[in-house]
């Protein structure tokens, strides 16, 4: 579409932009009652009806109390799908009840709503796939808190000078190590996990997948917990599916199960 | 979902009412882990007798060469090197016939070319270690 030129600047037309500015919407009415009839059952509505609320309003004035719930008043991280779970009853609620996509809170109402407001909030991220460097043997999720703690720790190669090695235990595997499973219906929690230092503090080996206990998940629980009588908590949504997902996780022969689903947010 | 290990009364209450993880605050969902874990009384891993004391040992061998070497590096001199003028060429030289090494790992070489099988064992080792075990050899990637 071709942008109207504008006229030359004098109180003439200024006159004459303010009046078509003031009765574009009228004039936009009534051009489409002339082409369908029937447009103009639309009229009083159009023309009479208030401005709600957006998405967007709503978002800005809730963001910050939907964040502080999820995060533990801002002292541990918060995915951003546990903010969206705050928000969301509080954003419809403004909006007419106007169903709220995770995708639109998470990928623009969220981020902008951080970058517009320069909070330093924790938010994560699921990490959706992996990158690797070579040589290092470093593999690093694509999540908010992996990829921020690899950007800050890059630095120029350093020569590190030889020196003597302390003994130390190479240990791979349960014997040792670990005093339990915890397997995860859902991927994202690690960071939170880390922040609180979950696995080091209980020997646990931490688990993840997306919801489904996948073959190669119940192969390394059926060797880690069954071959060597740990117990296997399995911590999932307290629903059908978690239920279903749990049963799966724990029919493997000799594991001693400690379902966790979160029953006692109810 | 009785047949998945669902109580009767979970059961009832699956059928009105369903709850997400995500759904929990990060506070509320740690503290109910830990609340479950000392609930089953999960204990720190401590290993047998045999290994606490050969791993006692080996840190008191550990502690007595550390020591030693201390003092030795201390009154160490190490002889002058001259860095070599086409060191660069030797280095992508290396690097053209063993594709699969870093440009330090060259540098070694040029010192001691007998260093490429230890180079590229301790390669293997740091990768194994790292949880890659896609290529260990038979002896690598183990205790």
């Amino acid at each position: 579409m071709t942008k109207k030129p504008s006229r030359p600047r004098n109180i003439a037309n200024d006159m004459i932009d303010a009046v078509e500015a003031a009765t574009s919407k009228w004039t936009r009415q009534k051009k489409s009652e002339e082409r369908h009839p029937g447009m103009i059952r639309y009229r009083v509505s159009r023309m009479t009806r208030e401005p709600r609320t957006t998405q967007k309003e709503a978002a800005w004035q809730i963001m910050e109390e939907a964040y502080m719930a999820a995060s533990g008043n801002g002292t541990l991280p918060a995915l951003a799908r546990q903010i969206f779970y705050q928000a969301r009853p509080k954003i419809m609620e403004l909006t007419d009840d106007k169903e709220l996509q995770y995708g639109y809170f998470s990928q623009t109402l969220l981020p902008d709503y951080i970058e517009e407001h320069s909070v330093d909030w924790n938010v994560v991220y699921d990490a959706r796939g992996h990158f690797e460097e070579p040589h290092t043997n470093r593999r690093i999720g694509c999540g908010t808190i992996e990829v921020g703690n690899y950007l800050h720790a890059m630095k120029e190669p350093q020569v590190v000078a030889a020196e003597f090695s302390d003994a130390n235990i190479d240990i791979i595997g349960p014997s040792g190590n670990i005093s339990a499973v915890l397997f995860c219906e859902k991927e994202g929690f690690n960071p939170l996990f880390k922040e609180v230092d979950l696995a080091n503090r209980y020997d646990l080996m931490v688990i993840s997948t997306k919801g489904v206990s996948v073959t190669a998940a119940r192969l390394l629980i059926d060797q880690v917990c069954g071959g060597n009588d740990l117990p296997l908590f399995v911590l999932h949504d307290f629903d059908f599916d978690g239920s279903r997902f749990s049963g799966r996780c724990t029919a493997t022969p000799g594991v001693i199960s400690s379902r966790m689903p979160s029953r006692s947010s109810i | 979902m009785a047949e998945n290990g669902a109580t009767a009364a979970e059961i009832e209450i699956l059928l009105h009412e369903r709850v997400e993880l995500n759904a929990m605050t990060s506070d509320a969902l740690i503290a109910m882990i830990k609340r479950k874990l000392k609930q089953y009384g999960l204990k720190k891993v401590v290993p047998s007798n045999e290994l606490l004391g050969e791993a006692y040992r080996e840190f008191h061998r550990s502690k007595e060469l550390r020591e030693e070497l201390e003092e030795l590096e201390s009154g160490f001199e190490e002889s002058k090197i001259k860095v070599p003028k086409n060191l660069k060429n030797q280095v992508s030289a290396i690097l053209t016939k063993h594709p699969d090494l870093r440009w330090d790992d060259a540098i070694q070489i040029v010192l001691d070319e007998d260093q490429l099988d230890h180079v590229k064992t301790r390669k293997q080792k740091a990768k194994a270690k790292s949880g890659d075990f896609t290529d260990s050899g038979e002896d690598e990637g183990g205790r």
